[in-house]
């Protein structure tokens, strides 16, 4: 039946609880797509067959340094002819007497002018005679706190015989795979109609898509971040985490410069000089994944001494100005080149501000740099592995499973209906799908370096 | 090389006795039961390590003159788990000079703190208008500061390496080479100060002899006493060790001879 009422269309309440709203069915995808360094330890890892598999309680790997020999002088006897005696510092925790140096061994300090011949060891010291200096020279030389080294051996021209035995041992060290879960779970009474749609269909169905990119997202910050750790968790018992680049850096004797002030363009070529004298040579150059906040602090602090007065075509009255983009930076045979890593500049997952002044980007995070070495690691006695390698544990990397619950069960008919069988594994109005990996990745951080801002 | 062959003396029999030398023979004395012994003449040397307290390397750190724009800097060099670490300790002020010293020291200790979280230094930062740092333990002893600039450095406690603590010869893995028959073996005690005496000497070949070898056999006796026996026990057995090492042993005929 018709009412009659001298509201208009646009007032009448009845009308406005009638009207339709826009279709707004698709939902815009507002993450900005903050997947990017998970992709490069896939591709780093492709010609190394996509990961490394293993089925014990750690990945180990054995690692070798230069074997040096080397100690700190703690204390200097008084010279007998052209001898003396050096003390030297215990090393280790706890603190154990050196014992390396042996018979032979040709020693320097700081001064490369000035060499000494070990006649005698004990453990905890050494005996040195002059070789080409005098013994004074020597007594300034091998000073107390100087550093002593065997620059290698001498013998004696004629009937030398061998000399005692030096052992090395590759250090072990060790990361965990860890395990990681997510779990989508709708009963069947959720999976209502909607008026949003995801893959033409209801916004129901998109909760089990999402899951899967919600756990690959957080594995990505987990392989960056994560800290290694193994512990009895009040949760579940026994539990297992990766170290990832982070911690790897700082753990293995990567570079790392903690910073409560404005980088200074000092500090970033001694670092990268710290970082690249790592190693004797690289096949690329060093990639340094940054956030945005370094990006711009880099390019516009450090380019005044390089870009100044480039001509007409670099100023507002030039065509084709397009301002200052440079991604490679070289200093005294150092080449890095440098790449923005999305991940630092989620403000929204870093939304933490930091208080050190002169800083045009104010999110802390954005101001970190990793300083990758991705060349192959060379394995002792021939061979290579991928420098960020992909572990995990058992037979795969990744499980996943959908499990049918009552919501998936089937119409029996009142003729099939005592003989109906259905594979469905819950008796519970609903289903679910669970995701799991075991896996996580192992970096030699020895030849990389971090910078972050701690304020 | 052989192994080792060690003798932990206990407190108690940490005792002048526990070592002399008689009758051509060498003999360490391991209370009323065991006894080693091995020929004076196949005696090559002796040496003897005290145990040392140690001390952690301790440094007062002053900021230079306070401008803007300004370079604060040092290096912290730290031996930590057998590794040399050189860690960069860097401040630098911004458009303008920090109000106070105590700017500059916060921004230091933050950084160190750093390291100290991520396990790269070993150090206990302190102090408000200076910085005050020590190793966190003489495990850690060995730390040293030098300057890069405007980092006025004094050294508060040069570091010494500790020696002979009982729990270091526990660690490792010092055990008595010869316990009484049925007896535990003896080790050494946590908390306890040790002198080391090292006896080289080649142990006598042959048939039943030292591990059945076919020659002699260089071997290193090192005896464990405790520097805290009761009264002079300790101090004498020492001077007993002086007295061998620099030739004046009383019944010391027997240095040199053939016996």
């Amino acid at each position: 039946m018709a009412q009659n009422s001298p509201l208009n269309v646009a007032e009448n309440l009845t009308i406005r609880s009638l009207s339709d709203r826009n279709d707004f069915r698709n939902v815009y995808d507002l993450s900005g797509g903050y997947n990017k360094f998970g992709m490069i330890v896939n591709i780093l890892n492709l010609p190394f067959g996509g990961g490394k598999q293993f089925d014990t309680d750690k990945y180990e790997k054995s690692v070798m340094g230069r074997g040096h020999v080397i100690a700190q002088i703690s204390a200097q006897a008084a010279p007998v002819g052209t001898t003396m005696v050096l003390t030297l510092a215990p090393q280790g925790t706890p603190p154990s007497a050196v014992d390396t140096f042996r018979v032979g061994d040709v020693v320097v300090a700081a001064d490369h002018s000035v060499s000494g011949k070990v006649i005698a060891t004990v453990p905890g010291s050494i005996t040195i005679e002059a070789t080409e200096s005098t013994i004074l020279a020597m007594q300034a030389a091998f000073a107390v706190n100087a550093y002593v080294k065997v620059l290698g051996d001498s013998s004696p021209n004629f009937y030398s015989d061998g000399k005692s035995p030096l052992y090395e041992f590759p250090e072990l060290i060790y990361n965990y795979s860890a395990v990681k879960r997510d779990t989508y779970l709708a009963s069947r009474r959720e999976n209502i109609s909607s008026r949003i749609y995801y893959k033409d269909k209801f916004w129901g169905d998109a909760q089990l898509d999402l899951m899967v990119q919600r756990f690959l997202r957080q594995m990505e910050k987990q392989m960056l971040f994560s800290n290694q750790a193994q512990w009895t968790s009040q949760v579940g018992g026994l539990s297992d985490m990766n170290g990832g680049v982070r911690w790897s850096i700082i753990n293995r004797g990567g570079e790392y410069l903690p910073l409560a002030s404005a980088l200074t363009q000092a500090q970033f070529d001694n670092f990268l000089a710290n970082v690249w004298s790592r190693k004797a040579s690289r096949t690329t150059p060093l990639t340094l994944f940054m956030g945005r906040g370094m990006m711009q602090h880099i390019q516009r602090t450090f380019t005044d001494g390089y870009i100044v007065n480039a001509g007409s075509m670099n100023t507002f009255g030039g065509s084709e100005v397009k301002g200052i983009d440079v991604r490679t930076y070289a200093i005294a045979g150092v080449e890095v080149a440098m790449v923005e890593l999305p991940v630092l500049n989620d403000t929204e997952f870093f939304p933490e501000l930091t208080s050190v002044s002169g800083l045009s980007n104010p999110y802390r995070q954005q101001h970190t740099l990793f300083a990758l070495d991705l060349d192959p690691i060379e394995v002792k006695g021939g061979g290579l592995a991928p420098a960020i390698e992909k572990i995990y544990r058992g037979p795969s990397e990744f499980y996943a499973g959908y499990i049918k619950g009552m919501a998936d069960a089937g119409v029996p008919t009142a003729e099939n209906f005592k003989d109906y069988s259905v594979d469905i594994v819950s008796s519970v109005d609903a289903h679910r799908c669970d995701v799991m990996a075991d896996n996580g990745i192992d970096m030699i951080g020895k030849f990389c370096g971090m910078i972050e801002l701690i304020a | 090389m052989n192994k080792d062959i060690n003798i932990v003396l206990t407190t108690a029999e940490t005792v002048v006795t526990a070592v002399d030398l008689a009758e051509g023979l060498g003999r360490i004395l391991k209370g009323a039961d065991v006894q080693y012994t091995f020929p004076w003449k196949k005696l090559g040397a002796v040496s003897k390590s005290t145990g040392v307290a140690g001390a952690a390397g301790q440094y007062t750190i002053t900021p230079g003159a306070l401008a803007a724009d300004t370079d604060y800097s040092f290096y912290l060099t730290q031996v930590v788990g057998g590794e040399i670490i050189t860690e960069r300790i860097t401040f630098t002020s911004g458009a303008t000079a920090p109000a106070t010293p105590d700017v500059v020291c916060d921004a230091w200790r933050a950084v160190i703190a750093a390291h100290v979280n991520a396990g790269r230094l070993a150090v206990t930062a302190g102090g408000t208008t200076t910085l005050t740092l020590v190793a966190s333990s003489v495990d850690n002893y060995n730390l040293t500061a030098q300057e890069i600039s405007l980092a006025g450095i004094v050294q508060n406690q040069a570091p010494i390496a500790p020696v002979g603590r009982g729990a270091d010869l526990l660690a490792e893995g010092i055990v008595d080479s010869f316990p009484a028959v049925g007896a535990a073996a003896a080790l050494p005690v946590a908390g306890l100060s040790y002198s080391e005496y090292t006896f080289e000497l080649m142990a006598p070949k042959g048939n039943g002899g030292f591990n059945e070898q076919t020659s002699d056999q260089a071997v290193l006796l090192k005896v464990y006493a405790d520097e805290g026996a009761p009264g002079t026990n300790w101090s004498d057995l020492d001077a007993v060790i002086d007295d061998v090492i620099d030739g004046t042993y009383t019944a010391a005929g027997l240095l040199g001879s053939n016996v």
